[in-house]
């Protein structure tokens, strides 16, 4: 079988001040291609392809898009030479209509004399829709009543605009849930059926190896090594990402669901935000998930049970003492911790060093009376933690803007550990994180457990849901809509049932 | 395996660079104020560092190193206060007249002054963090109503309100001063750079939220620093006022920008966060009072001196500030 | 990398700097010998009838003299400088000119100069403390156009290098434009000045025209003291007050003139103040402005004598220094007035270095402090055009 290349890049480098992001990269993708691009984070797969859709430019090396040399300026550019990328995100402007949203940057072309013409311009964007196979989604709706899932679609279909030769996925699919991901693999089908070509990132190894004709493994910011065919397995692609073998299980060896009687948080009809009049309880030695779809209300959630949020009605209370959590400040000092979603905003410094960081809920203990805080003591709970969560740096004096996405992760975990928390809620603590970190969190997590501590941990990753809790709550609009305990059974279809 | 042994070296190669460049920040400061005296000490012909113009540069930059270090625990969490000079100027007022005035004896002067500073500060910090409102916005707001009841104030009591130096010499005494200086300077050191009070401010300037949500109360540091400020403003005003010889509509007047460049020429990071440091304030003080006096002493005539001063000011920020606050590195 | 340019630049700044020291004294002298030049071509007749008779000993010592003031580079700096500067070579002095903010600022350049081994200082500003640093140095302190409290006077009197105050007399130079803007025609005016309680100077031009000018009979329609807005203050006026006849400024700059113009009240209102600017002369011309008062950089032309006495010898010119000494403005009422004000003083020197030396004691035995005080008293427009005809 003969294949013809339709893009090809040659020796490419980035680099981010000191950082080398892409050293000396070549990639080839045919014609009828499915192409992955993974590795873990900060290996410069992301750089890679923002590269090839314009969004910046390499610091050397050249592309060439169909025989010709290709230098896009800007996205624009790119589109228009047929490259197109659907981002992990991106935000569609809730304001205006969805096809005004589908066709942003493009109106004029639907003007004439400074007029817009809507009503072609709602018909292509109506065609567009139901061409993708997203028929249900009007295109005259405003933006703001389309449900996460669907905004992510119409995003998909903005790009689809300029009908595009070569599309690049990246890791949309956290996004999305079954019928958006359905869309998505029914459009890449076609690309691949209709001779065009697709660059998939994504950190779903699974996902990977059911779409993807070839995989290509970046590591530091080079190619490690492309694979094909039947060479493309989850182990080969994490030895490859990772660089050394992993251990047999990924999430925790037992299905037994396992906790103490003893009830260490109890929230009692609590209302913020999206959810109204909800309880629930953890336990000691409890892993409790709780999952739905990103607007469910589970976010919010986990900021009153930490107290960052005031609950309009009901309570957060600690049975031990019966201590009423108002604010971080009583959480904190009750031995709770909080990672939040958004981390590099919410839950790190950037700007300061690891030891800054680490200590900062662990001053009050770290200090005597009068509030002195020797440089010993908190050199030695800094380095304690780099050891045990093995976080990649110089030392405790590194500043976090020169850590990957893991290690910051680390850094905030190292955070709680070392004022040694008993009950830690953490908002998506494997988002956008790469195996190797993600398979450290996991053992992390099964060593808490073990303690006797607890956890809360909010997901929309249905896998680590059911692989990592002891008892899972799944939410829909702001209600519990299910309880699942443990089992080998569950289905990840079982759960979504209660979530959409 | 080559692809191996070349990360290793750019691994190394990174961590030079980036220990080089934490080098470079510490050090540039330094390096500024060592030029202004190494230079203008040859200008004049070693006068600047004579036994005698030491003593002139404790007495000069006595104000602005008190009110400095004070001012650094507000801007360490963010904050900002503009109001400074003119609660000086107030609380200078208020010394004057508890002592010249009500008759009362000089220790009462001095609380009267220390209250009318915290209040001031006070006014600043809580005000602003209880109404959300920007601290400069209400700094601003308390420096006008300062401003106007000094005029006021001054008005009342004789315009030019004569400081009796036979009740205010204890203010006046190079060795009291001195051993203020010290005290004061390394206890904030001690409390900035050593106790969880400095950690935690520096803390909230890094990351406001994620402070917060480490269990930090923004309330309880605002104050604390607020409480710091407004106690170094009100000491500064009893020396300032014994050293000047008069209260007027126009005592304190200036004091905030020089506490600006001051912290522009130390390299404080202005938005506060854990590069803030006690070292930046007292180096950028130190620098502008040995560059102030230094041209005086060289003998250049005042056209010159803001010409020279406005130039070094851009020379020695531009080698000494540091930007990483500026600008988010983008990690891929 | 950019850092390092920096550091390059500032070595750069380093050495302009070092240069830039040398190079005062070279200019200053140059300056000086400049700006001597042309007095003493217009008082040649009188530098030619006493040439072999200079009350002026030759080789006099050499004396750094600072001078301190609120600069910032306007008019009246230039003037000051340029009037002191003419002394510069026959007394033989260096002068050197110090801005100064506050009083917190002028400690610290008391202090700085004192170091620095000046002989003596001249000031507008004054505080025990910062006399009793010049007095720790043994340098004279002598203040110009300051106005001060009795009680404050006779504190400072006791401190031995204290030379005394010569200020220029606001009050009766109030009182004065009070008459003339009368004598004008004008009875219904509006006065602008400076924030309230800043400066006594300040105030008392605006009090002290006030009261005279209802004294006289007119009536004062409306006052606005909000600091350097003169032209918003005009502007009400103009809209508030149809019937506004005059108007008097404590400080009669050019934004003044420009809202005069711009509201249309050329030919409506006359002004008075203080202070001469570039409009003043087309303003005279056309008959609006009626009165201005000017002449205060012959103040510290004054108040050097004073200090060259004691400096010189020890020796007090104002015998009694707990009292200021009062000294006249130039008034100027009409465009002839302000032709010889351009000529005799803008363009010239007020006092020639020959009649300071007249003042000094040791030169010239005879001078008393009554003739000081006459000569301050006596000084006007006619006085300098008669001095140097």
């Amino acid at each position: 079988m003969k294949k013809k290349p339709i893009l090809r890049a040659m020796q490419v480098n980035k680099n981010f001040g000191p950082t080398r992001a892409l050293v000396d990269v070549d990639f080839l993708l045919y014609r009828g291609e499915v192409h992955g691009l993974i590795g873990e984070n900060g290996s410069g797969k992301s750089t890679f392809s923002s590269i090839i859709a314009g969004v910046q430019s390499a610091d050397s090396g050249s592309f060439e898009l169909n025989g010709e040399p290709y230098l896009p300026r800007n996205m624009v550019d790119a589109q228009n030479r047929g490259v197109g990328m659907i981002v992990q995100e991106q935000g569609t402007i809730g304001s205006i209509d969805v096809a005004s949203n589908i066709f942003t940057g493009r109106l004029e072309e639907f003007s004439k004399f400074g007029f817009v013409n809507m009503k072609q311009i709602t018909a292509r964007a109506q065609q567009i829709l139901n061409d993708i196979g997203a028929g249900d989604i009007d295109a005259s709706a405003p933006t703001m009543s389309l449900n996460f899932e669907d905004r992510k679609i119409v995003e998909m279909a903005r790009v689809m605009v300029a009908d595009p030769d070569i599309l690049i996925v990246d890791e949309t699919t956290t996004a999305l849930a079954m019928k958006g991901r359905k869309i998505l693999f029914d459009l890449i089908k076609r690309f691949r059926a209709s001779d065009k070509a697709v660059i998939f990132i994504s950190h779903d190894l699974g996902e990977l190896m059911n779409v993807c004709d070839r995989v290509t493994v970046l590591r530091d910011g080079r190619v490690i090594d492309t694979l094909s065919g039947s060479d493309i397995t989850e182990d080969s692609m994490r030895r490859l990402m990772v660089g050394r073998e992993f251990e047999d299980h990924y999430f925790r060896s037992d299905f037994v669901c396992s906790y103490d009687e003893e009830v260490v948080l109890d929230a009692q009809h609590i209302t913020y935000g999206s959810f109204t009049n909800l309880s629930l309880q953890l336990h000691k030695g409890e892993i409790l998930g709780i999952c739905g779809l990103s607007d469910c209300g589970m976010h919010e959630l986990g900021k009153v049970l930490f107290g960052i949020e005031k609950s309009l009605t009901g309570r957060v209370v600690l049975p031990q003492d019966g201590t009423q959590v108002k604010n971080p400040h009583i959480a904190v000092k009750k031995g709770m911790g909080y990672l939040s979603k958004d981390r590099d905003r919410e839950s790190i410094i950037l700007n300061a060093s690891i030891l800054d960081n680490v200590e900062l809920p662990s001053m009050r203990l770290l200090s005597n009376a009068v509030g002195y805080i020797s440089a010993k003591s908190e050199r030695r709970l800094a380095q304690e933690q780099i050891d045990v969560l093995k976080i990649k740096c110089r030392g405790p004096k590194q500043r976090l803007t020169e850590l990957s996405g893991g290690n910051k992760q680390k850094v905030v975990f190292s955070k709680w550990l070392g004022c040694d928390s008993d009950i830690l809620i953490l908002d998506c603590a494997t988002r956008g994180i790469d195996v190797g970190v993600k398979a450290a969190i996991y053992r992390l997590l099964e060593q808490i457990k073990k303690k006797g501590k607890s956890v809360i941990l909010i997901s929309e990753e249905l896998p680590e849901m059911i692989g990592m809790s002891d008892r899972m709550l799944v939410m829909k609009d702001g209600k519990i809509t299910a309880e699942f305990r443990r089992s080998e059974d569950l289905s990840e279809e079982d759960i979504i049932r209660y979530m959409i | 395996m080559p692809v191996q042994a070349k990360s290793v070296d750019i691994g190394e190669v990174l961590t030079q660079k980036s220990r080089r460049k934490d080098l470079f920040s510490a050090v540039l400061p330094f390096c500024g104020l060592l030029l202004t005296v190494l230079v203008l000490s040859i200008a004049t012909k070693g006068l600047l560092l004579s036994p005698m113009n030491l003593v002139n540069i404790i007495n000069q930059c006595f104000n602005t190193a008190i009110v400095g270090v004070g001012a650094a625990f507000v801007f360490a969490h963010g904050g900002m206060d503009f109001s400074v000079g003119a609660s000086c100027g107030v609380a200078q007022l208020a010394c004057i007249a508890v002592v010249t005035q009500l008759r009362l004896p000089l220790w009462v002067g001095f609380l009267a002054a220390v209250m009318v500073g915290v209040a001031c500060s006070m006014v600043v910090g809580m005000g602003s963090h209880a109404l959300h409102l920007q601290p400069f916005i209400v700094s601003l707001c308390v420096r006008s109503a300062c401003t106007g009841i000094l005029v006021v104030g001054c008005n009342a009591l004789g315009k030019n309100i004569r400081v009796p130096l036979d009740v205010f010499g204890i203010f006046n005494n190079n060795i009291v001063k001195t051993i203020v200086l010290v005290a004061l300077v390394a206890f904030s050191w001690y409390l900035f750079e050593k106790t969880s009070l400095g950690k935690e401010e520096k803390a909230i300037g890094g990351n406001r939220v994620t402070a917060v949500q480490s269990g930090i109360l923004l309330g309880r540091n605002v104050f604390l620093s607020s409480l710091i400020l407004g106690i170094c403003v009100g000491i500064a005003a009893c020396f300032q006022m014994s050293r000047s010889g008069t209260v007027s509509a126009s005592s304190g007047n200036g004091l905030e920008f020089n506490i600006m460049i001051a912290l522009a020429l130390g390299g404080f990071p202005m938005a506060g966060g854990s590069a803030a440091r006690i070292r930046s304030m007292i180096i950028g003080v130190l620098t502008i009072t040995f560059l102030t006096n230094g041209l005086t002493l060289v003998g250049l005539d005042s056209e010159y001196v803001s010409l020279v001063k406005g130039l070094l000011f851009v020379v020695i920020v531009a080698v000494s500030y540091d930007r990483s606050n500026l600008k988010q590195v983008n990690f891929v | 990398m950019k850092r390092l340019l920096c550091l390059l630049l500032t070595l750069v700044m380093a050495f302009t700097l070092f240069g830039c020291s040398k190079a005062p004294s070279e200019p200053a002298g140059s300056g000086t010998t400049a700006s001597t030049e042309p007095p003493k071509d217009t008082q040649g007749a009188a530098g030619a009838e006493e040439v072999t008779t200079s009350v002026i000993p030759k080789d006099l010592p050499p004396k750094k003299v600072a001078a301190l003031g609120a600069f910032s580079g306007n008019e009246l700096y230039l003037q000051w400088r340029k009037n002191l500067e003419s002394l510069a070579e026959p007394f033989n002095v260096e002068f050197q000119f110090v801005e100064i903010s506050g009083s917190e600022d002028l400690a610290s350049m008391v202090e700085s100069l004192c170091t620095a081994g000046v002989d003596g200082i001249i000031t507008q500003m004054a505080s025990e403390s910062v006399v009793k640093i010049a007095a720790e140095h043994n340098v004279p302190y002598m203040v110009y156009c300051g106005v001060f409290s009795d009680d404050l006077m006779q504190v400072l009197a006791g401190y031995d290098n204290f030379c005394g105050v010569v200020a220029e007399d606001d009050i009766v130079a109030a009182r004065h434009g009070a008459e003339a803007m009368y004598n004008a025609g004008c009875r219904s005016v509006g006065v602008v000045g400076l924030t309230r309680g800043m400066s006594d100077m300040m105030d008392n031009r605006a009090d002290y025209f006030i009261e005279r000018f209802e004294e006289l009979g007119g009536k004062v329609i409306a006052t606005d003291y909000s600091i350097m807005k003169f032209a918003d203050s005009i502007s009400t006026f103009a809209a508030a007050y149809p019937e506004m006849d005059g108007i008097w400024c404590a400080i009669l700059n050019e934004s003044i003139f420009q809202a005069v113009t711009t509201e249309g009240l050329v030919g409506q209102v006359k002004l008075g103040g203080f202070d001469l600017s570039d409009s003043s002369p087309d303003f005279y011309d056309s008959g609006t402005l009626v009165f201005s008062c000017t002449g205060q950089q012959a103040t510290i032309v004054a108040s050097f004598a004073a200090l060259y006495n004691y400096m010189y010898d020890g020796t007090y010119l104002i015998e009694d220094r707990s009292v200021t000494v009062p000294r006249s403005f130039i008034e100027i009422g009409n465009s002839d007035d302000y032709a010889d004000y351009n000529d005799y003083v803008r363009y010239s020197t007020c006092y020639s270095a020959e009649e300071i030396g007249r003042m000094i004691k040791a030169f010239n035995p005879e001078y008393t402090f009554a003739d000081y005080l006459a000569m301050n008293e006596a000084f006007s427009i006619q006085d300098v055009v008669s001095r140097a005809q």
